[in-house]
């Protein structure tokens, strides 16, 4: 199998036709096609996304053989080998909504076992620091990340963002360098790269190759926490144990105690070693630039 | 002021940076509680075998100007841990 590019850190080597990679180096993380219908574990799984609550349906099993199985509703199968870095995905024909799978849940449980935080955020890069847009669903943070784009900041993630404690100060480790954007937003933000097409309500976009880096780990500026407000964009500090409350919802754990400590102390670790703000703006096209300039100047300030 | 506490099961204790509390997580409820500087200070205190007496010796050692209805503070701390399932009560030990 080729080495084909990176992604969260991972020297991605397959078969497949791959769309979202960076340069770089890494792990040497292995992805191959496997045309099996798994059987359905017979214990329950241990985590499940219901389609009503989710933009799609998934369930997640661990095997007694320490491997993960994960089912993803109209893709099929995969099984995630995180100590041998190994994922198995399912014969598909979609092929791009195939490869956004890969790097979700299945890419997430080898970066975890690696130590790295994984937080339900998107993170861009400014002045060469990171910072973490962070909101539930639907709060416009792709839109936000589209527009930092738009202005020629680097994309770091886009809706999964890998975070690493063990370096000297907390980083954030570049995902797949893609964007999914709404598509009455895609007609008003225009980010630098390549359509690869449209579903789910989303156009789908490679970001500009030229633009992509590398996975080397980008130092954490700050975590922004994006609020809506009816008018004027204001930046203001958020207190740790309160963000707290906010990053423990964005985060990915599975329901064992050894989990929650590990996704717990790594939260806490965030919010003590990295400020947290509170990013209030409104939810208008028109003031996107002004919100971009605001963040920048508050990176540039930090 | 004769009542001893412990650390509850399934409780998880993070201190954060000087001068902002800590955090407790409860693993049975996924729910986590804030305490501020004075609260990490008696939660790290806890042993399982000191009175609310011996800490309240410690708290009057230890910072310069306690608040007065000291005794009263660290009882209502703790019952109120006690209620959210964060500490349990070991004992009573006879004065």
């Amino acid at each position: 199998m080729n080495s084909l590019g990176t992604c969260y850190g991972y020297d991605i080597h397959s078969t497949m036709e791959l769309s979202y990679l960076r340069g770089g180096k890494g792990d040497r993380l292995h992805v191959s096609v496997v045309d099996v219908d798994h059987p359905v574990p017979d214990e329950e799984p241990l985590l499940e996304w219901l389609p009503t609550e989710h933009p799609f349906g998934a369930a997640l099993w661990r095997l007694p053989t320490g491997l993960w199985q994960l089912w993803v509703d109209g893709v099929g199968w995969f099984r995630i080998d995180p100590q041998g870095l190994r994922i198995e995905v399912p014969v598909s024909t979609d092929l791009v909504r195939l490869e956004e799978r890969i790097w979700g849940i299945p890419t997430l449980l080898c970066f975890l076992e690696r130590g790295d935080l994984p937080l339900h955020a998107a993170a861009v890069e400014i002045d060469g620091k990171a910072v973490v847009l962070a909101a539930p669903g639907h709060a416009g943070k792709t839109t936000l990340a589209g527009a930092c784009a738009t202005a020629g900041f680097r994309v770091l993630s886009e809706d999964l963002t890998c975070i690493r404690f063990n370096d000297e100060h907390p980083s954030i480790i570049p995902g797949p360098a893609m964007i999914r954007l709404r598509e009455d937003v895609s007609s008003h933000v225009k980010v630098p790269g390549n359509v690869l097409g449209t579903s789910e309500g989303r156009v789908h976009i490679g970001l500009d190759t030229a633009n992509r880096g590398t996975c080397e780990p980008v130092p954490l500026a700050a975590v922004y926490l994006l609020n809506k407000t009816p008018e004027g964009i204001a930046i203001e500090p958020h207190s740790p144990v309160d963000a707290l409350s906010d990053l423990w919802g964005l985060s990915f754990r599975v329901p064992t105690d050894e989990d929650r400590t590990r996704c717990f102390n790594g939260v806490v670790d965030l919010v003590s070693e990295v400020p947290v703000y509170d990013l209030y703006r409104p939810l208008t096209y028109a003031t996107l630039p002004q919100v971009v300039r605001a963040l920048e100047g508050s990176v540039l300030h930090a | 002021m004769n009542e001893v506490y412990a650390h509850a099961p399934r409780v998880v204790f993070r201190s954060l940076k000087e001068g902002e509390g800590g955090v407790l997580l409860h693993m049975r409820t996924g729910q986590y509680h804030g305490v501020n500087e004075t609260g990490a200070y008696l939660w790290e205190k806890l042993d399982g075998s000191r009175t609310l007496d011996n800490i309240a010796a410690d708290v009057t050692k230890d910072f310069t100007n306690p608040p007065e209805g000291l005794e009263t503070l660290i009882q209502d701390f703790f019952s109120d841990l006690a209620e959210r399932e964060l500490v349990v009560s070991e004992s009573t030990v006879d004065a």
